[in-house]
């Protein structure tokens, strides 16, 4: 052995092994399936996929359910966690708060389906758009809940004295303090909920009936129903573009203000 | 130009109850803050000052008592109801806003239209000596310390308040800035007539900025005066020694003598009530009391001395002197007078008797 060569550090080869791991199990596959999507026709399927309406509609109808799912989470979320954050003054009861809406994270998703199916029927809300919609905002809502509630946290308590000082009641200090400082933890959980609920399809699956037939049943379908890979492998390419699109803009837009 | 409020506070007293047990942060404070008086609160941390002037902001409630300002009862009116202007100590500028619009904040919320917003900024940050080209467009991370305390100080002012609280804003600023942020503040204050109360643990501070100041400990008010009435004749030994050096002796007092070794010292010379008192005393006196030559007329007390250390402090030499039984004091003396005493030696210094306080303690 050379003496003077530089041995990798351990580091470095601890840092290597993941990696490894992640291009060994996601990005080669990811560009196998790339390859097959290109394999029969090239760059046309992803015309012609993008150009049938049986596919760019489901594509819309997912966008349009994860748009609602999004606003509706958020919606719910916001007041909860800004009570939290600012009105709950004892920490251990903040705590016990903050972990009765995020256990559910912990809980099989099945178990909370079924569990969700029978107070839907009891409702007459199975099988609706309203009861997929009641669905996926329960499933995202500790997703949301959490970032909002840790930028809200992170809010200088001063800062809302200060502003009350200068003859800001509570309203004002929400949009003009509070909010705008909450910018990146409210673009991370728009940005994470969208991201998830637009490729989601079991909770649609379970508690949509005929409105559960989204994008990710689509893809679902094409490879396992049908065997249509390039095509399934194409829609989820595209989608994934979509995503990282979305990614991109919310880096540019949340992490665009630095105290 | 704007125009003060008289502070008036009544028996207030303030309770905090936390899992920790509960603190007593204010008992029973009352006082008085006339109109476009620069008046300071000064005390040890944990004395109170600041829960005080939280109440007076309104951004907290009193347990017990009423505030008024002119004579008003504002004690359940919300902060932003408050005439007030508030410079905190760590400043709380709003970090997402530019200069420019930390100043305006208040006025937008008040709904000033946009011109007489521009207008008014412009006016406070040459009050507070930000030249507006320069800074207006700034972020709040581009500036000093000490230029955020002056975009804090006109924050503060914009709205043209009747009340400026200011909670030990210079506290974590270079010596030579805060003495002159002190000296501006000053002059603002004088220029805008507001009534302003100022809370510090620096007695220095207090001295050099205030018209007059209240002494706190333990949630209690010890002393209100202006600076040299609290210096020359504090109301105990507690304020006694927060405004400066002294010296303070405990002794025993028997039918109005305290024997000190070979020393006695007739209590009626010192305050006429305590001719006949027997029991503990806290003898006071500050170190610049003590002088090295007898002074004229028979009004002064010798005491022979061990000189045990000399500390020259340039125009002044200060003293470490041990007397009677354990005894130290310490003395300050002009340079000049000191020269010829060496450490060791046994000197006789004087002290009037009207420069000495007695305690009971």
């Amino acid at each position: 052995m050379s003496r003077g060569a530089p041995l990798p550090s351990t580091l470095t080869l601890l840092a290597a092994v993941p990696l490894a791991y992640v291009l060994a199990t996601f990005y080669l596959p990811l560009l196998i399936m790339l390859a097959e999507s290109l394999r029969p026709q090239g760059l046309s399927l992803y015309v012609s996929v993008l150009l049938n309406p049986d596919y760019t509609s489901i594509v819309v109808y997912s966008l349009v359910l994860a748009v609602v799912t999004t606003a509706l989470t958020f919606l719910a979320a916001l007041p909860a966690a800004y009570y939290l954050s600012f009105h709950v003054d004892d920490e251990e009861r903040k705590s016990r708060f903050l972990a009765a809406f995020t256990v559910p994270i912990l809980v099989n998703f099945l178990l909370k389906a079924y569990a969700l199916m029978n107070v839907l029927s009891v409702l007459g809300l199975a099988n609706t758009y309203v009861g997929m919609v009641v669905g996926m905002v329960y499933e995202y809502l500790p997703y949301m809940l959490l970032p909002l509630f840790s930028s809200f946290e992170r809010v200088e308590r001063r800062l809302l004295e200060a502003a009350q000082s200068l003859g800001a009641r509570s309203h004002h200090i929400f949009l003009r303090v509070v909010l705008p400082l909450s910018l990146p933890g409210i673009a991370s959980g728009v940005a994470l909920v969208f991201l998830m609920s637009f490729t989601e399809f079991i909770v649609p699956a379970m508690l949509g009936g005929v409105y559960g037939y989204t994008m990710g049943y689509l893809i679902w379908d094409l490879f396992l129903k049908y065997r249509n890979w390039p095509v399934g492998s194409a829609l989820a390419f595209i989608v994934t573009l979509v995503s990282l699109v979305i990614v991109y803009l919310y880096t540019r837009w949340g992490l665009g203000y630095e105290a | 130009m704007a125009q003060g409020v008289e502070v008036r506070v009544e028996n207030v007293s303030k309770v905090y109850r936390d899992r920790g047990g509960v603190t007593q942060a204010l008992k029973g404070v009352s006082l008085t803050v006339k109109k476009g008086e620069l008046f300071s609160i000064l005390g040890p941390s944990g004395c109170g000052k600041t829960t005080l002037l939280r109440i007076l902001a309104g951004l907290l409630k009193p347990d017990e008592g009423r505030v008024f300002f002119d004579g008003v009862d504002v004690t359940d009116t919300p902060a932003y109801e408050r005439p007030i202007g508030m410079v905190f100590q760590d400043l709380a500028l709003f970090p997402h806003l530019s200069v420019y619009r930390n100043v305006s904040f208040g006025l937008e919320i008040a709904g000033w239209p946009s011109d007489r917003i521009e207008r008014r900024v412009r006016e406070v940050l040459q009050l507070v000596r930000l030249p507006f080209e320069e800074f207006a467009h700034r972020k709040i991370s581009q500036l000093s310390g000490g230029q955020q305390q002056r975009v804090a100080i006109a924050r503060a002012l914009a709205r043209e308040p009747k009340l400026l609280l200011l909670d030990e804003p210079f506290s974590h600023l270079d010596y030579k800035i805060r003495i002159e942020l002190i000296r501006e503040l000053k002059r603002l204050q004088r220029e805008t007539g507001v009534t302003t109360i100022y809370v510090t643990h620096d007695r220095n501070e207090a001295m050099l900025l205030s018209d007059r100041l209240a002494v706190m400990k333990d949630g209690v008010v010890q002393q209100v005066g202006t600076p040299e009435e609290v210096y020359r004749s504090p109301a105990n030994a507690f304020v006694a020694s927060f405004l400066g050096e002294a010296n303070i002796i405990p002794a025993r007092a028997v039918n109005g003598v305290v024997r000190l070794g070979e020393l006695e010292i007739s209590l009626e010379r010192i305050s006429p009530s305590l001719s006949n008192y027997t029991g503990t005393v806290l003898l006071l006196f500050r170190p610049e009391s003590i002088s090295l030559t007898p002074p004229a007329g028979d009004g002064a007390l010798r005491l022979r001395a061990q000189l045990s250390e000399k500390v020259f402090l340039g125009p002044y030499t200060k003293l470490y002197l041990e007397g009677w039984e354990d005894i130290r004091l310490e003395a300050l003396a002009p340079t000049r007078e000191t020269a010829s005493l060496e450490p060791g030696s046994m000197v006789d210094v004087y002290v009037e008797a009207s420069e000495m306080k007695v305690y009971l303690d």
